[in-house]
């Protein structure tokens, strides 16, 4: 060794007195991993045994340690494989966008023993980053690196979308395009990092960073677990983004199924039920608890089992059945109209996973239809029936007014026969002296008495006269005369003033004349009986552009409007029980409408009545034909 | 109560008030014949002057007259007199007239056409009454 200049300068082998020396190489595979040496204090020591020997010794050493580094690089592998299983099974199950993000900080940063972790959101094209969420990182660096915009390491992933490789810096000191930042990270005791873009679907929309606070050198296999766990991360991001995306109209629906006011009902496609709402337990009655599970033949009345088959089938056949008229069944055996809207529920690949049906309780409108038809059928039932009787209607109140008549006539007829019975008692007991001159005044007077009854007798007779509806001129001052005769009989309207204002030179009105008769006959009843302390009856009657008006007006109590729209109907009356038909206003009504006439009410509450009857003049050609 | 002492038939005055004047004279003449006071009235304000006026012991009185009724003039007359005799005449008997006709004091209650004789009787009874007390 002292003659081998490789050997002069090594002050320790001259301190040992060093003489010889054997080296051979470790070679494992085609690599030199070592050397085995083997030092003597005595010159020349080593024969070529000793150097056969040694060349043996090396060879099993080698192999022995490249096991032993292949040994331990699984392990460690492995180690790495586990962590990052894990880390990325941690990630995932995370479904909150905030709390997925920590997950990747914290598990990140465990998997590649760093705690300085940063995760930089960007925005497409301009790189600019719009979010980051860090671990070990000061706040003044972030804002640094946000400051510089397109210009960062970050920002390169998104400007350009085919970079996919990390970006790995060992040491930040030495020569790379990013000299730019190396002041900042040196501020940050920042010396080397590795940057690996998180993409979804063909695009970065961040980086994962790594960083530590001395120069490192990386595998390309940490490069590789590294970019596997962005990926995982990548991954979960975009999860947690659908979700929260995804989760209030989730939320909406869910609120919507717990409040509708259908039956809303998931089924398997065996046909258990999966979700069963609020409102299926309140139609049906069967709490969720006892249906969630359960097939639900107990819905179906048997009468419409094959029609449920039937709609299962074409559900299974992926048809939507839209608003269904059938019956269902609840709890109790109840059966109701329901009508029902299937369809099937698909998986994310378009298979059928199930089916939706919503049932909505129809029983009420189809209660509400079936009365509306049979209401119907008694209103067309009721319209036959009152014609028949509005016929019959003119001629009973036509009686009825005869029955109030008589017992005002009937007094009537009681004076004069009262004055006869009296003067013939009178004259039977000689109380006068039957001279010829009393006799003849006695039975003068009489005779008048006689002729009033007559008459009495024969104003009935007109007004009771059964006639055939016949049309001819008739003369309304008249009318109205001959009425006030026939009721003047009755003392109270001798309280009642009675005006009559006809205009002259009337036309005549075409009509039947009992008829008419009737109608005034009740205006004027009415007037009367609205004056039961005594009035005024305006009777008047006047021309107008080819009709005839006559109008029966009183000074009485008047109608008050809730009263007056109803004063035609028919049995509506205001008389006391028993006293009035309820007829009187709606026959005259519809004999003035039959004779293609008007009749109208005007009133004020407490300032009288005014009953309006117009007619169509009778022209005199008419008359005279 | 009445200051007259009744002590004949003579003195017993009986109003008649009907609408028809010719009953009126006619009953007038029969109660004459009778040997009672007769006046007659064909209105109940008539009626009721009448009564103020002439203090009739008897009054026979038809229920249906124009302006003040019948019923109206036999509440006035209990008023002026308590003791005064009401016979109350209708043509058509009506219950409820006939019941608040009895309320108000008449002590009778004829229907038309009148019976000379029995309404005699009924007053008979009432002159009989008055001349007790």
């Amino acid at each position: 060794m002292q003659r081998d200049q490789r050997w002069w300068n090594h002050a320790w082998a001259k301190a040992e007195g060093l003489r010889s020396f054997i080296g051979v190489p470790l070679i494992s595979g085609e690599k030199l991993v070592g050397v085995l040496n083997c030092l003597s204090r005595e010159p020349s020591k080593f024969e070529e045994e000793d150097i056969r020997l040694m060349e043996a010794l090396a060879s099993e050493a080698a192999i022995a340690l490249e096991n032993a580094r292949l040994y331990e690089g699984v392990v460690k592998r492995s180690k790495e494989l586990a962590g990052l299983v894990e880390a990325s099974r941690r990630v995932a199950s995370e479904l909150d966008l905030k709390q997925t993000l920590e997950a990747i900080l914290d598990e990140g940063g465990r998997v590649f023993g760093t705690d300085r972790v940063g995760l930089w959101f960007v925005r497409k094209e301009s790189g600019e980053v719009f979010d980051v969420i860090a671990r070990g990182l000061s706040e003044e660096h972030l804002e640094t690196i946000r400051y510089l915009k397109g210009k960062t390491i970050v920002s390169q992933y998104a400007q350009d979308p085919s970079l996919s490789q990390p970006t790995v810096i060992e040491d930040v000191s030495h020569g790379s395009q990013w000299e730019h930042q190396q002041e900042i990270w040196l501020r940050e005791g920042i010396r080397s990092l590795v940057v690996i873009p998180m993409r979804a679907r063909g695009e970065t929309f961040g980086v994962l960073a790594f960083y530590w606070g001395k120069t490192k050198r990386f595998s390309g296999e940490e490069i590789a677990l590294g970019q596997a766990f962005a990926e995982q991360a990548a991954i979960a991001i975009r999860n947690a983004q659908i979700y929260a995306d995804v989760r209030p109209m989730r939320d909406r629906l869910e609120t919507l199924v717990e409040n509708a006011g259908d039956a809303i009902v998931t089924l398997d496609p065996e046909g258990k039920v999966l979700s069963w709402n609020p409102a299926a337990e309140r139609i049906y009655g069967y709490p969720a608890s006892e249906m969630v599970g359960e097939t639900p033949h107990c819905l179906i009345p048997e009468e419409r089992m094959t029609e449920a088959l039937a709609i299962r089938e074409r559900l299974n056949q992926g048809k939507v059945l839209t608003l269904v008229e059938t019956e269902r069944r609840r709890k109790g055996g109840e059966t109701f109209d329901a009508q029902i809207t299937c369809s099937p529920l698909r998986g994310p690949r378009g298979e059928v996973t199930g089916h939706s049906i919503i049932t909505r309780d129809i029983s009420e409108r189809k209660k509400i239809e079936r009365e509306l038809a049979s209401t119907n059928d008694e209103l067309q039932k009721m319209v036959e029936e009152l014609h028949l009787a509005q016929e019959v209607a003119i001629r009973s109140e036509k009686l009825a007014s005869i029955g109030t008549l008589v017992a005002g006539v009937s007094h009537e007829i009681l004076n004069p026969i009262n004055n006869l019975s009296v003067a013939i008692q009178v004259l039977q007991r000689g109380i006068v002296e039957k001279t010829p001159e009393n006799l003849s005044e006695a039975l003068g007077s009489m005779q008048e008495e006689v002729g009033r009854v007559v008459k009495i007798a024969d104003n009935l007779l007109e007004f009771s006269r059964q006639k055939e509806p016949r049309a001819k001129p008739v003369e309304l001052p008249h009318l109205l005369d001959q009425i006030i005769d026939l009721i003047s009989h009755e003392t109270r309207l001798e309280n009642i003033e009675v005006v009559r204002e006809y205009a002259p030179d009337l036309p005549e009105v075409l009509g039947d004349e009992d008829q008419l008769r009737q109608v005034f006959f009740n205006l004027i009843q009415n007037a009367r009986d609205a004056m039961p302390s005594g009035g005024r009856l305006v009777l008047q009657t006047k021309a107008k552009n080819g009709w005839v008006g006559a109008s029966v007006q009183d000074t009485g109590v008047g109608i008050p409007r809730e009263v007056r729209e109803k004063v035609f109907d028919p049995f509506f009356s205001t008389k006391p029980e028993g006293k009035g038909t309820g007829l009187g206003l709606a026959v005259s009504y519809g004999i003035i409408e039959a004779h293609k006439g008007n009749l109208t009410v005007e009133s004020k509450d407490g300032e009288g009545a005014t009953f309006r009857v117009e007619l169509p003049a009778l022209r005199k050609e008419e008359g005279n034909a | 109560m009445r200051e007259l002492q009744i002590t004949r038939k003579g003195l017993i005055k009986i109003l008649v008030d009907d609408d028809e004047p010719k009953v009126c004279e006619q009953v007038k003449l029969f109660f004459q014949s009778k040997g009672y006071e007769a006046t007659t009235a064909t209105n109940g304000e008539e009626a009721i002057a009448k009564l103020k006026y002439e203090r009739p012991h008897l009054v026979l009185l038809d229920v249906r007259m124009p302006g003040v009724n019948g019923i109206e003039v036999l509440r006035q007359a209990k008023k002026l007199d308590p003791a005064v005799g009401v016979i109350m005449v209708t043509a058509v008997q009506d219950e409820e007239v006939f019941k608040e006709a009895l309320e108000e004091g008449a002590f009778d209650y004829l229907t038309k056409p009148l019976n000379l004789t029995y309404l005699e009787s009924r007053v008979s009874v009432k002159v009989m009454e008055l001349l007790e007390h």
